[in-house]
């Protein structure tokens, strides 16, 4: 395989299945919920909180990546990359953070096995028990 | 200057577990889902590491902050430290940005 565009399409397979996931995960979370209106307020405090902690992923991201390739640590064959760098790396590294925020919330999710609906700070009554 | 740069990612890591540990945000919150995450996280990553390397699309550079412990032809020992930080601070974001999106979301449904 060569090509330009070899980093990038690398990139494709992980980022479908970290997608993939994000929306199981995004099912299961609504199906936990108690409530319509419940469900449709974790979706949107889930969504937000996704942005902000990716926007933050990425800045450190660029820091990070920036210093290990100044400093030579990793390098990259020209041939292999778009050449689209964000000042010292290439811009196809983002992948692996957009990666984590979809992937490992995801799974943090799918991992929960007392189904508890999680992390609001609302205090609200004791949940029925469905049983 | 050999193993400078796991000496940064230790200091950092070190860096994820008090602020986890003070602010209970991962494996302070649920140990053995945190452990399984991670442990998912980091073979994900490695798996798009070996291919990366296994398609000459990146490799170690000429430098010798490195100790020179391989995991695997160009995947460092610090790779493996690499991807414990990014998905401990991935993880430990969401813990901390979480909790303060649904306050907010609380006091404008409630105002």
């Amino acid at each position: 395989m060569n090509g330009s565009g070899v980093y990038a399409l690398l990139a494709v397979p992980f980022l479908l299945v970290a997608l993939v996931l994000a929306v199981v995960a995004a099912v299961v979370a609504d199906r936990r919920a108690r409530t319509r209106e419940d469900a449709a307020r974790r979706r949107r405090v889930t969504a937000v909180t996704g942005v902000v902690a990716g926007v933050a992923l990425l800045v450190m991201t660029i820091v990070f990546n920036n210093v290990i390739v100044t400093l030579r640590i990793v390098a990259y064959d020209p041939a292999r990359i778009t050449g689209l760098r964000i000042g010292a790396f290439p811009v196809e590294d983002l992948a692996y953070a957009v990666g984590a925020v979809l992937l490992l919330p995801s799974l943090w999710v799918l991992l929960d096995r007392d189904h508890r609906a999680e992390l609001t700070t609302r205090p609200r009554p004791e949940p029925e028990d469905p049983r | 200057m050999h193993g400078l740069y796991l000496l940064g990612l230790l200091v950092s890591l070190t860096g994820m577990t008090v602020l986890d540990a003070r602010f209970r945000l991962f494996f302070w919150r649920a140990p053995w889902r945190a452990a399984a995450v991670m442990a998912i996280g980091v073979v994900f990553f490695l798996v798009w590491d070996v291919l990366g390397v296994a398609l000459g699309i990146f490799f170690i550079g000429p430098t010798r902050l490195l100790t020179g412990v391989l995991l695997a032809p160009d995947v460092p020992l610090e790779e493996l430290f690499f991807l414990l930080l990014l998905c401990y601070t991935t993880m430990n974001l969401f813990g901390a940005v979480r909790p303060i999106v649904a306050r907010a979301a609380d006091r404008r449904s409630r105002s």
